[in-house]
C-alpha cells in the first residue's frame, strides 16, 4: 500500500508541476485558455495534499495513542527486570559469598574417620550413606566431638570440683601434719623406756639406716645385705652401726669437696646434720668409749686407717626357747680406706676355745691382704699386724663385696663419667652374684656352727682339765656303751710359737704381755699330773733326743725368729721351761716328727754309712729337720691350732704294770669340719724283750744304735692303726649332728682302741699262756673257734 | 694337692659336704701304707700294693724326670699319679710278686679279701690296658680265691687273707702264706691248688720258695718258721727263728712272730726277722742258727742281696748287715716305717723300700736316693 507519506510526496510533487507550468505560461502569455484548466488542476492537488496531511496527522495521533498504550507494559517490563538483575547480582553476591565461608573445623582436632567409626553410637556405623557422603559424615564427626567434648567438660568440672575438695582435705592434712612432729617427738620420748624394755629398737634402726648412707660402700653393702636377710629371712641376726658420726660427716664433706666444686650434696648433708642434735645427746656416751678404742688405733694412722663407722654384728642362736634368744656372737667389721679392705674381728668375748674367725673358710687366716691392690699398696715387707683385733679375712671381703666394687678406694679414685655407667652396671652383676651364692646365709651359717661347737669345745676341755673324759652323748658308735678300763691320767696344753696367732681381746691387753722371751716361748701348763710327766717324760726322751741342754739353744733360736703372742689361758700355770721342754721333746722324737711330716728328708742324710758302735754326729741333721718341721706349721690349716697333751694310763690287772699313751691332739681352727688330729706314743717302756740265750754256735751280734727307740708293748704299727682310726675312722662313724663332740668320741675311741690292743698285745706276750690249745676238735687249726684278734702284714686289730 | 684346688673352697660356691669328703681323702691319704713295691721285669714299672687295696703302676722313667727337676728336699717328695691302676683288692692289697721271666711274666698280687689276682705283662706292655683311659681299673686276667675254712657245725670261718705270695716260675706254682695258717701252692696252669701246707698254729706273715730243693718256707705269727717239701707237702724242718734253734714241734709258749723270710740266690742261705726285735741267718744246708742279730726295730721286710743283708722295719732307716752281723751301713729312708724291701742287682741295680704314709723309696747300691714320692 502506498503509505499517506508517498501519497503526500506524490501530490507536492503534481502541485510543484502545475505551478511550473502556471508560471511558465503566464511568462510566455500564452493561451490564457489552458490557464484556468491548470489552475483547477493545482487546486485539486491541493484538496489531494491537505487530505493527505489530515490522513498523516490521523495516523499520527493513532501511533501516539499505541505507543501510548505500550508504553505501560514495557515500564512494568522494564521493572520487572530491574527487580530480576539486582536479585541476581545478590544470588551472585550470596554465592560468592558462600564460596568465601571459611569453616573452622580445620582448627578443631577431630578424632580420625576411623576412631570415630569405632568409638561412635551404632546408628552412625550403620548407617551406610554416611559413608558417601563425606559432608554429612564430618558434620556427625563433628557432632561427635562435641559430645565428647561437652562429656570432657562435664568430667573436667567434676574433676575439679574433687582437686578443690582435695585441696581442702590436703590442706587440712597438712596442718594436722604440720603438727605432727611435734606430736610424734613427744610420743617418741615418751616410748623410748617402753622400747628398751621390750626390746624393740626400732628409733635405733631407723637412726642406723641413716648412718648406713654415711657408711664406706663396702660396708654399705654388707650393712645391706645382713640386713636385707634379717628382713627377709626372720633371721635372728642383729645389727649396730657405731662410730663418730661427725667424723664420718667430715669425711663424706671431703669426699665431695674432692669430687667437685658444685655443692650439690649440701642439702642431704643439711638433712643430716638437722638430726644429729637428737642422736648426738644419746650417742655421746657411746661415741667416747668407742673413741677410746679408736684412739689406740688410730695412732698408727695411714694403713691400719680405718673408717670412723663400723659394723657390728650380733648373731643369735637359731632356735628361740622361751622368747629369750641367747646371743652367739658379735663380728665388729671394719673398714681399712688405705688398703680397701674389710676386717672383721669378733666383739667383747674372746675367750673362746679357739680362734673364732681364723679359717672359717679353707685358707682363710686373716694374716695375709686379701686383695692384690692392698698388697700393692701396703708395700711387699708389709706384715699384717696379728694384735689388731680385727682381720681381713677373705671372706668378709666377699661378703662386702669387695670383689666386685673398685679395687682402688672410694676415697683415691677419681675418675667418672663414661666408666661410671659400667661401673654400676658391674656392681649391679655382682650383687645378683652376691645373692645368687648366698653368702651371707653361708656366712651365717658358718658363724652360728662354728660358735656352737667352740662352745661344745670349750665344755670338753673344760672336763678335760679336770682329767676326766667328756661325755658323750651319741652312743651308736661301737664305743658307745663301752666302759674303758683305761682313764685319761692328764691333759695339759702344749703352746707353741711357732704359729702368728692373734692375741685375746683388746680389753685384757694389759694381762697379755706378749710372750717375748725365748724361754717362755714354749710352755706346758699341766692341770695335773707334772709329776708324772716329769717322771716318764725323762727316761725315753733322754734316750732318744740329744741331751735337752743341747737342743734348748736352737730351740729358742728358733723361738726368737718367728715369735709371735701367745694367747696366755687364765687356767694354764707356767711351768719352768725345761720341763716343758721335756715335754714336748717326747713328741718330738725322730719317729713322730718324722711321720708327722712323713719324712720330709735332709740332703745330708741320703747317705749315711754309719760303722756299728761308731756315734754319729746327727745335730745339723737334726736343726734342719726341725727348721722344715716349724715352716711346715706356718701352713694355713695350722693357724690357730691348739695342741694339747693327753696321758691315758692303762694297767695290767694280772702284773699291775702301769701302760701310759700319749697323744698329743692338735685341735684345728676349723673344727670340728676338720677333726682333731692325734699323734700317738707310748709313753712306758715295760717290756724290755731279753732274747733267749741261743743254742752254742749262734754268733749274737746286737745292732748298736745311737738313737735306740724303747721298745714298747704297742708297736709303731699298733698307734698307727690307732691313729688311722681315731683321726680318720671315726669320720664316717659319726653323724654331722654329732659332729660337735667328736674331740669327746675320738677320745673315748681312743679309750677303747687303747684297752683293746693293750689286752690283744698282753696276751700275746703272754708266753705261759698260750692261746690256743690244740686239738679241740681234732683239726690243727683252731682260730676259727677263738675269733681271730689280728690279722694282716701289719698285725692289725680286728676291732667289730 | 691342698694347693691345687684351693681356690674352689670360698664363700662364693661354698659346699661344706665336698670339703668335709675331700678331708676325709686327705687324711685316709695320709695313713695309706705301701705294703709292697716290686720292679717290673722290664725295670722301666715299679708296682705297688697299697693299704687301700689299689695296685698300681709307677713309671720309673717319670719318676727320675720330676724328681731331678725339684732339688728341695721337702718338696723333692712328691706325689706320684699311678701310670695304671688295676682293680682293687677289698681291703689292703699285702703283697704283690712277679712270676716269670720277661714276655712270660704275670703280675701277681693278693690281699685281705683273700684273691690272688693276676695279670699278663706282656698284656699290660703291649699298652692293652693304656686304651682305658676313661679311668676304669682293669680286670685281672685271673682270680685265684683262698679256700675257707669249715669251722664248728660246719659254718664258714672268715676268708683268710693271703699275707704273702712266692713264686716258681720252673713248676709253675705260685705259694700263698694265708691268715688260716695254711699256705698253699697254686697251679698256675690249672688255677687250682695242688698243695695245701698245714701245720703252723697261726696265721702265716710270709712266705718264700726255694725252687732248687721244691722247698717252701714260711713264717708264722706262731713264732717259727717251717721248710715244707713241696712234693709231699711235709715239714722238713721247724725253726724256733726267736731262739735260734731248730726244734722238732711247735713250741708251747707264744713266740714273737716271725715278720718276714727270704732266701739269698745261692739258695743256700735263710734269714727270717721276727717281731722280737732280731734277725736270724739260717744256714738251710743244715738247718742251723748260724747269726743271731739284735735290730734296733722290728724288722718287717728283710732281703739279701750280693750277700748283704738288707733289712728294714719300724723306724725310717734301711740297715745292711754281713753274714757274721757287721753292720755295713745304715741308710735314711723316707717312710717312717718300712714293711717292703726288695733289692735289685741286675738291670736297674736299686733298693725299692715302701711303706707308711703311702711312701715309696727308689735308693740306688750306693744309698743315695734315686727318687721318692707318695702314692696317689
Amino acid at each position: 500500500m502506498k503509505t499517506p507519506y508517498d501519497a503526500l510526496s506524490a501530490t507536492r510533487s503534481t502541485i510543484e508541476e502545475i505551478l511550473a507550468k502556471i508560471l511558465f505560461i503566464k511568462k510566455e502569455s500564452r493561451n490564457r485558455a489552458e490557464l484556468r484548466e491548470l489552475f483547477t488542476q493545482a487546486s485539486v492537488a491541493f484538496l489531494n495534499l491537505r487530505q493527505i496531511n489530515r490522513v498523516i496527522l490521523q495516523e499520527e495521533d493513532h501511533v501516539k495513542q499505541e505507543t501510548e498504550a505500550a508504553k505501560l507494559p514495557v515500564d512494568h517490563t522494564t521493572l520487572q527486570l530491574n527487580n530480576l538483575l539486582y536479585e541476581k547480582s545478590h544470588y551472585l553476591k550470596a554465592i560468592s559469598a558462600c564460596k568465601d565461608f571459611k569453616s573452622k573445623y580445620p582448627d578443631i582436632e577431630l578424632v580420625p574417620v576411623e576412631e570415630f567409626y569405632k568409638e561412635a553410637p551404632d546408628e552412625f556405623q550403620k548407617d551406610s550413606t554416611l559413608r558417601d557422603d563425606p559432608h554429612k559424615e564430618m558434620l556427625e564427626r563433628l557432632n561427635f566431638e562435641l559430645y565428647q567434648r561437652k562429656e570432657l567438660c562435664k568430667q573436667q568440672e567434676l574433676l575439679e570440683a574433687r582437686k578443690k575438695m582435695l585441696q581442702e582435705s590436703i590442706a587440712a592434712r597438712r596442718k594436722f601434719l604440720s603438727s605432727l612432729p611435734s606430736h610424734l617427738k613427744t610420743l617418741k620420748k615418751a616410748s623410748l623406756p617402753v622400747q628398751q624394755q621390750l626390746g624393740i629398737l626400732h628409733t635405733k634402726r631407723m637412726k642406723q639406716h641413716h648412718l648406713a648412707d654415711l657408711l664406706p660402700p663396702p660396708l654399705y653393702i654388707l650393712y645391706t645385705q645382713l640386713s636385707a636377710l634379717k628382713e627377709a629371712f626372720n633371721e635372728n641376726i642383729e645389727l649396730e652401726i657405731i662410730g663418730s658420726i661427725k667424723d664420718a660427716q667430715a669425711l663424706v664433706k671431703q669426699q665431695a669437696l674432692k669430687e667437685s666444686g658444685l655443692n650439690h650434696g649440701g642439702n642431704e648433708e643439711n638433712k643430716i646434720e638437722e638430726e644429729i642434735p637428737e642422736e648426738e645427746e644419746e650417742l655421746q656416751r657411746r661415741r667416747k668409749r668407742v673413741k677410746k678404742s679408736h684412739a689406740k688405733e688410730s695412732s698408727d694412722e695411714g694403713v691400719y686407717h680405718s673408717h670412723p663407722l663400723t659394723v657390728v654384728w650380733h648373731i643369735f642362736d637359731e632356735v628361740v626357747d622361751g622368747g629369750k634368744r641367747t646371743k652367739l656372737l658379735s663380728v665388729r667389721f671394719e673398714y681399712l680406706m688405705r688398703l680397701n679392705m674389710v676386717c672383721a674381728g669378733v666383739e667383747g668375748d674372746r675367750h673362746g676355745p679357739l680362734e673364732l674367725l681364723t679359717n672359717l673358710f679353707p685358707d682363710d687366716t686373716g694374716m695375709e691382704l686379701p686383695t692384690q691392690a692392698a698388697k700393692l699398696s701396703a708395700g711387699v715387707e708389709f706384715q699384717y699386724d696379728v694384735n689388731r683385733s680385727c682381720h681381713p679375712y677373705k671372706w668378709a671381703q666377699h661378703l662386702a663385696g669387695v670383689d666386685f666394687l673398685s679395687e682402688v678406694p672410694p676415697l683415691v679414685s677419681e675418675g667418672h663419667g663414661p666408666s661410671e655407667f659400667s661401673k654400676a652396671t658391674s656392681i649391679r652383676h655382682g650383687l645378683s652374684a652376691y645373692r645368687k651364692q648366698h653368702r651371707v646365709q653361708t656366712v651365717l651359717e658358718k658363724l652360728r656352727s662354728r660358735k656352737k661347737a667352740h662352745l661344745a669345745l670349750r665344755g670338753q676341755l673344760d672336763t678335760l682339765s679336770n682329767s676326766k673324759l667328756p661325755h658323750c652323748v651319741y652312743i651308736e658308735v661301737p664305743w658307745g656303751p663301752y666302759k674303758s678300763k683305761c682313764f685319761l691320767h692328764s691333759w695339759a696344753e702344749v703352746l707353741r710359737t711357732g704359729l702368728p696367732k692373734p692375741p685375746a681381746s683388746l680389753d685384757d691387753a694389759p694381762s697379755l704381755n706378749m710372750v717375748s722371751s725365748s724361754a717362755e716361748g714354749l710352755e706346758i701348763s699341766p692341770v695335773n699330773g707334772l709329776e708324772s710327766l716329769r717322771e716318764d717324760g725323762e727316761l725315753p726322751s733322754a734316750a732318744m733326743m740329744l741331751t735337752p741342754a743341747s737342743k734348748v739353744p736352737k730351740f729358742s733360736s728358733l723361738m726368737q725368729k718367728k715369735l709371735y703372742s701367745v694367747k696366755e689361758r687364765s687356767h694354764a700355770k707356767r711351768v719352768p721351761f725345761t720341763q716343758a721342754k721335756e715335754a714336748f721333746t717326747m713328741l718330738n722324737n725322730d719317729a713322730s716328727v718324722d711321720f708327722k711330716d712323713l719324712g720330709a728328708l735332709d740332703d745330708d742324710d741320703d747317705m749315711i754309712l754309719e760303722f756299728a758302735g761308731s756315734p754319729m754326729d746327727n745335730t745339723n741333721a737334726d736343726d734342719i729337720e726341725e727348721s722344715t718341721n716349724f715352716e711346715k706349721v706356718s701352713a694355713w690349716e695350722e693357724c690357730g691350732s691348739r695342741t694339747f697333751n693327753a696321758v691315758f694310763r692303762g694297767e695290767d690287772s694280772e702284773t699291775g704294770k702301769i701302760i701310759d699313751l700319749e697323744a698329743q691332739v692338735k685341735i684345728f681352727s676349723e673344727h670340728p669340719v676338720r677333726p682333731p688330729y692325734f699323734e700317738l706314743r707310748q709313753l712306758t717302756d715295760e717290756v724290755t724283750p731279753s732274747l733267749p740265750s741261743p743254742p752254742r754256735g749262734v754268733l749274737t751280734v746286737t745292732e748298736k744304735a745311737y738313737d735306740m727307740p724303747p721298745s714298747s708293748l704297742l708297736a709303731f704299727s699298733d698307734l698307727r692303726a690307732m691313729e688311722k682310726e681315731v683321726n680318720s675312722g671315726i669320720i664316717q662313724l659319726l653323724p654331722t649332728s654329732h659332729e660337735n663332740e667328736i674331740l669327746a668320741q675320738q677320745l673315748s675311741m681312743l679309750a677303747m682302741l687303747f684297752d683293746a690292743y693293750v689286752d690283744s698285745r698282753l696276751r700275746s706276750c703272754d708266753q705261759h699262756h698260750p692261746p690256743l690249745s690244740v686239738g679241740a676238735t681234732g683239726t690243727t687249726n683252731v682260730h676259727e673257734l677263738t675269733a681271730r684278734s689280728i690279722r694282716g702284714r701289719d698285725r692289725q686289730m680286728q676291732l667289730c | 694337692m691342698a694347693s691345687k684346688c684351693q681356690q674352689k673352697w670360698d664363700v662364693r660356691n661354698w659346699d661344706e659336704a665336698a670339703y668335709k669328703v675331700r678331708l676325709q681323702a686327705d687324711r685316709e691319704e695320709s695313713t695309706r701304707i705301701v705294703y709292697a713295691a716290686r720292679l717290673a721285669p722290664s725295670s722301666d714299672f715299679v708296682a705297688t700294693a697299697s693299704s687301700n687295696g689299689s695296685v698300681c703302676l709307677y713309671s720309673v722313667a717319670s719318676c727320675l724326670a720330676s724328681q731331678s727337676m725339684d732339688l728341695n728336699p721337702k718338696t723333692a717328695q712328691l706325689e706320684m699319679e699311678p701310670f695304671l691302676s688295676f682293680s682293687r683288692h677289698d681291703g689292703a692289697a699285702y703283697d704283690l710278686q712277679f712270676y716269670g721271666e720277661d714276655d712270660d711274666a704275670i703280675l701277681l698280687s693278693c690281699g685281705d679279701d683273700g684273691k690272688i689276682q693276676g695279670w699278663h705283662w706282656k698284656r699290660i706292655e703291649q699298652g692293652d690296658f693304656s686304651n682305658y683311659s676313661d679311668g676304669r681299673l682293669q680286670k685281672p686276667d685271673f682270680i685265684l680265691a683262698n679256700p675257707q675254712q669249715k669251722g664248728l657245725r660246719g659254718a664258714l670261718a672268715p676268708v683268710p687273707e693271703i699275707n704273702a705270695i712266692a713264686t716258681d716260675s720252673q713248676e709253675g706254682y705260685v705259694f700263698s702264706a694265708t691268715g688260716s695258717g695254711h699256705a698253699y701252692c697254686w697251679d698256675l696252669e690249672r688255677e687250682k691248688i695242688i698243695t695245701t701246707f698245714e701245720g703252723h698254729s697261726d696265721y702265716l706273715h710270709c712266705i718264700c720258695s726255694r725252687p732248687s730243693q721244691k722247698q717252701v718256707i714260711t713264717g708264722s705269727e706262731d713264732g717259727t718258721v717251717r721248710i715244707w717239701d713241696c712234693r709231699t707237702a711235709e715239714t722238713i724242718a721247724i725253726l724256733d727263728a726267736h731262739k735260734a734253734a731248730k726244734v722238732t714241734k711247735s713250741p708251747k709258749g707264744k713266740l714273737p712272730w716271725v715278720s718276714c723270710v727270704a732266701i739269698d740266690s745261692s739258695q743256700k742261705w735263710l734269714v727270717c726277722g721276727t717281731g722280737g726285735n732280731c734277725l736270724t741267718l739260717w744256714s738251710l744246708l743244715s738247718f742251723d742258727a748260724v747269726t743271731r742279730i739284735c735290730t734296733v726295730s722290728t724288722p718287717q721286710a728283710v732281703t739279701i742281696e750280693n750277700s748283704k743283708i738288707m733289712t728294714v722295719g719300724a723306724l725310717p732307716y734301711l740297715s745292711c748287715f754281713t753274714y757274721n752281723g757287721d753292720v755295713i751301713s745304715r741308710i735314711r729312708i723316707a717312710p717312717s716305717s718300712a714293711l717292703s724291701i726288695s733289692a735289685y742287682s741286675s738291670g736297674l741295680q736299686v733298693c725299692i723300700v715302701s711303706g707308711y704314709g703311702g711312701l715309696v723309696d727308689i735308693i740306688s747300691e750306693f744309698g743315695s736316693h734315686i727318687s721318692t714320692f707318695r702314692c696317689k
